[in-house]
């Protein structure tokens, strides 16, 4: 009988590595996919020639194709794999640590600070660093403040997360209201680049926007995926987690910071791009259930997955027309809201 | 463990919970925590546990001063099970189980914890829920799946705040029969919140009696709950009935 | 078991610092090698080195579409942006479309190899990430705020110059700078007590223009007052009482698109501008103003309100504001010059009532 049980506990498991595995394998060839689609028509002979042109001694069909495929399409490819894995990774820590299947990097005010630091970049002219990385820098540090201010708020009320997600509401309507102010003063072209910015856009990828999204993905994640058994003591209960060791104050405040810094990188450069990080979480919750060692990795990659088969939808759909990333991954959250309106069988949080 | 208490005192901001608890558990021993409302079981098990920190006085284990134990290390010796059923989670009977051995596990699960775990859920007899949904449980077998996970911690000594509470029946008596078999086999000392006068007159060595967060009586069963003992805390009348070593209780009216 | 799980993640990282440190690696990037080049100044104060004379453009806005067909080079251009095919049509109706100003398709741009790609300056034209994304490749990003009526000649001097079409560039230079010194020359002498104050509300309703918007400056320009030159905002939305307590000699009203969808051209009637006006008056008390009673109430079509037709307009509020003193100032066959002579279109509507 025993033996029993640990058998199908470890089939169990190893049903959800191969669930990872096979995303991990989809995500791979979206990837393909989407390098061989764009607005400019290169056959998929050109694309591969010029794929390789930079990984074996062989020469490009011809210079326009090297630079399309690795100048442009690349780094915005590699920029949505690893935009939509944090902001999923993201999502999922805070619907853990807060209990609350509508938590997100959103609701903590942390996009809203980072709309209203480009707004004021964008208005204004007015930024924390000049030149190039005017909006970038601007995004960036508005969003730390305001991750500051949800964790001091929160912090002061036990950090429990009823305050939290109180401050981070907060948060998000005090800089909101801001950004509404700015929008209502600005010239109508400068108001057109913040409306831009706000709906998010992967456009502007380069590798030199890659590589710090990459290496703060990478510093990151190993601490939230590190912090998966706490994840999964602190949805039990706060007094369970504290009686099983875990310092929940310091998991919950420490996890928000990282979460926050994550998604704050990754919005500085990209805009805002709603949704993702809700609906990523509760997607791999259906594939993999809720143990976090999974889940998180699992989030990571569905976000990956939809956030690169959204963009790649929004710059061929209508190509040349570019549709503003955001306001795809918008419109899967409707279908996702009413399904989980209407469904009938049990949700995986009763 | 022997647990040991010296005149704690905690107030909830100006409200006093505790004044000047003094108790005492011996290794091994199953004691009864009962009291009317608001006189302060919860309070005394969240001090234990370390959740609180009593304003005055000082808790014991094994003669160590808990202030001085590391978190981790408590977790490994005292399990504590809060009031109340907890917040909807995701998770299966079995990982709900295996998060009891949360102190214990290094950097990955080991065989050892996995053998705990299917080991538990055997004794407890819900080896046939291990892969299902906590959420999909009744509240019987909810809470022998807690039960499961607290020994899944390999403790000492275990804190319970109403571990039978909106049970049936013979959920009640299941539950707190296997407790007591399990902690008398491993030698746990158990201190138990209990709503129940009669359970904790059946499955308790000794009964505390807190009365306005104050000991009131502490000693047998037989001895501390009697007629004129329950109509000065509780203010109702009982008639007593049975053997002087575990009475049952028959509630009359209120005084 | 989870043995795997870290060697996993481990090998996935590696394969993506190696594929980034692929796409890294120097290589020459430049699609596009003249052999002679001009060194230019843009509006952006930025220097840039372009062919000369220039072979192909990609043009963001129809301010500089404009431009480039009064100077006869409309077959250079290889890349529009949609609102400056449609405005231009038909100039522009085989030209590949590369997305718009404020956000435009690098990948179609960079397909069609132009030498330069024109945009606005600061942010509203991308033109920080037109310059990181395309000046490596060899494409030249030259910021034109052609918006700007006092920057409309001096851009039209730098593209003649760029070119090769200088004395065709002068000629239309000059069409602005005669009229505006022109207007300006007979206002200079009004006193402020006799200027005309002006209300100017936009397409949308109550929105007016404060300081430092192109409203303001063809009011000032033409000798009138604004009457919302001090609000703090650029377009304030103001309060109908506020116009009531004013009570301005003149009114100057937007239509939009709503109303003009293709800006009043191929109208035959002025039926559309005709009912905004009334519209307009119909607000309570608005009919007892100076302006209604005076019947100095004019509607704009939201086609004059931008790039090179705006000296149309100017010519319009001069004619409005004094018609004593620009008796001789015909707006609407200077407009028919300006779009039969220089841009080459087909004039054609209505665009202003009365």
């Amino acid at each position: 009988m025993r033996g029993k049980t640990l058998k199908l506990y470890q089939s169990f498991i190893r049903r959800k590595l191969w669930v990872i595995l096979s995303l991990l394998l989809l995500l791979f060839l979206l990837s393909l996919l989407s390098l061989s689609l764009g607005a400019a028509n290169l056959g998929p002979g050109a694309v591969w020639r010029a794929f390789f042109s930079r990984i074996l001694p062989l020469s490009p069909p011809d210079r326009l194709s090297e630079v399309i495929i690795w100048e442009l399409r690349m780094p915005r490819i590699l920029m949505a794999a690893l935009a939509g894995a944090g902001l999923a990774l993201a999502g999922a820590v805070s619907q853990g640590l807060l209990r609350n299947p509508l938590a997100s990097p959103y609701t903590l005010g942390i996009s809203s600070a980072a709309g209203f630091g480009a707004s004021l970049a964008l208005v204004l002219g007015l930024g924390v660093v000049g030149g190039e990385y005017l909006v970038v820098a601007n995004a960036f540090c508005f969003a730390l403040l305001a991750t500051l201010l949800v964790w001091a708020l929160g912090l002061k009320k036990g950090m429990s997360p009823e305050s939290v997600i109180l401050a981070g509401i907060a948060v998000m309507y005090l800089f909101s209201s801001l950004t509404s102010i700015l929008q209502y003063a600005a010239e109508p072209r400068a108001l057109q680049g913040v409306v831009f910015w706000l709906m998010g856009g992967l456009h502007t990828a380069t590798w030199e926007g890659v590589l710090p999204v990459l290496i703060l993905l990478l510093l990151c994640s190993p601490l939230l995926l590190g912090s998966s058994w706490d994840l999964n003591a602190i949805a039990v209960g706060d007094e369970t987690a504290r009686s099983l060791g875990v310092n929940v104050k310091r998991v919950r405040g420490m996890g928000l910071v990282l979460l926050s810094l994550l998604t704050a990188g990754i919005v500085s450069f990209t805009g805002t791009i709603g949704f993702i990080g809700l609906v990523s979480p509760h997607l791999a919750r259906m594939l993999v259930g809720g143990d976090h060692r999974f889940l998180l990795p699992c989030s990571c990659l569905v976000g990956a997955l939809l956030l690169l088969g959204a963009d790649t939808l929004a710059r061929t759909l209508l190509a040349p027309t570019e549709i503003p990333v955001g306001a795809i991954t918008s419109l899967l959250g409707i279908p996702f809201f009413l399904h989980l309106l209407l469904r009938k069988r049990r949700d995986y949080w009763s | 463990m022997k647990i040991e208490a010296r005149r704690v005192s905690f107030c909830y901001g100006s409200l006093p919970a505790l004044r000047g608890v003094t108790l005492e558990a011996g290794r091994g021993e199953v004691v009864g925590l009962v009291g009317p409302n608001g006189s302060g079981k919860t309070t005394l098990l969240r001090c234990l546990d370390g959740i609180l920190r009593p304003q005055r006085g000082a808790i014991f284990l094994d003669g160590r001063e808990l202030g001085e134990i590391d978190p981790r290390e408590l977790s490994k010796r005292v399990g504590y099970l809060p009031q109340g059923s907890p917040p909807p989670f995701p998770l299966t009977v079995f990982d709900t189980v295996l998060l009891g051995r949360r102190p214990h596990l290094g950097w990955r699960v080991g065989e050892r914890d996995l053998r705990v775990v299917s080991g538990l859920l055997e004794e407890m007899g819900v080896e046939g829920l291990a892969l299902r949904y906590f959420g999909e449980l009744s509240g019987g077998e909810r809470q022998k799946v807690l039960l499961a996970r607290l020994l899944a911690q390999e403790p000492e000594a275990l804190l319970l705040d109403e571990p039978t509470a909106h049970l049936d029946l013979r959920h009640q008596l299941e539950i707190l029969d296997l407790l007591r078999k399990k902690t008398k086999e491993k030698g746990i000392t158990v201190l138990m919140a209990l709503h129940d006068l009669n359970l904790a007159s059946g499955f308790s060595d000794r009964v505390v009696l807190l009365h306005r967060g104050r000991v009131f009586a502490s000693g047998r069963p037989g001895s501390v709950l009697t007629p004129a003992h329950l109509e000065r805390v509780y203010g109702v009348r009982v008639r007593r009935m049975g053997g002087r070593g575990r009475p049952y209780l028959l509630p009359l009216r209120p005084s | 078991m989870t043995g795997k799980a870290v060697v996993l993640p481990a090998v996935l990282v590696a394969v993506l610092l190696a594929v980034g440190y692929l796409g890294y690696r120097a290589g020459s990037k430049t699609l596009v090698a003249p052999e002679n080049t001009l060194t230019v100044v843009d509006d952006s104060g930025k220097y840039l080195e372009v062919p000369h004379p220039l072979r192909s453009l990609v043009v963001l806005h129809s301010d500089a579409g404009e431009i480039l067909c009064a100077l006869g080079a409309e077959n250079l251009v290889v890349g529009v942006s949609p609102t400056t095919k449609a405005k231009l049509a038909p100039k522009f109706d085989n030209v590949s479309e590369v997305g718009s100003v404020s956000s435009p398709n690098y990948e179609k741009i960079v397909e069609l190899r132009p030498d330069v790609v024109i945009t606005y300056s600061g942010s509203t034209g991308s033109e920080e990430q037109l310059r990181s994304r395309l000046e490596p490749l060899g494409i030249r990003v030259l910021c034109l705020d052609a918006y700007k009526l006092e920057l409309i000649p001096k851009d039209i001097r730098l593209l003649g110059l760029m070119l090769g079409r200088e004395e065709r560039a002068e000629e239309y230079a000059k069409f602005f700078e005669n009229l505006v010194r022109l207007i300006e020359n007979r206002v200079s002498g009004l006193p402020a007590e006799n200027k005309v104050r002006v209300y100017l509300e936009g397409h949308k309703d109550y929105q007016t223009a404060s300081y430092g918007t192109m409203g303001h400056s063809i009011i000032t320009t033409a000798g009138g007052l604004n009457l919302a030159a001090g609000e703090p905002v650029s377009y304030p939305i103001i309060s109908s009482e506020w116009v009531l307590e004013k009570d301005p000699d003149v009114i100057l009203k937007n239509a939009g698109s709503k109303v003009l969808p293709n800006g009043g051209r191929g109208l035959t009637d002025p039926g559309p501008l005709q009912q905004v006006r009334e519209t307009l008056l119909s607000r309570p008390g608005w009919s007892e103003l100076r302006a209604a009673r005076e019947n100095r109430v004019y509607v704009v079509s939201w086609d004059l309100w931008g790039g090179g037709s705006q000296i149309i307009t100017l010519c319009h509020a001069a004619r409005w504001f004094y018609p004593s003193l620009f008796q001789d100032l015909d707006p609407r066959s200077l407009h028919r010059q300006l779009v039969e002579n220089f841009w080459g279109l087909e004039y054609r509507g209505v665009f202003t009532y009365p």
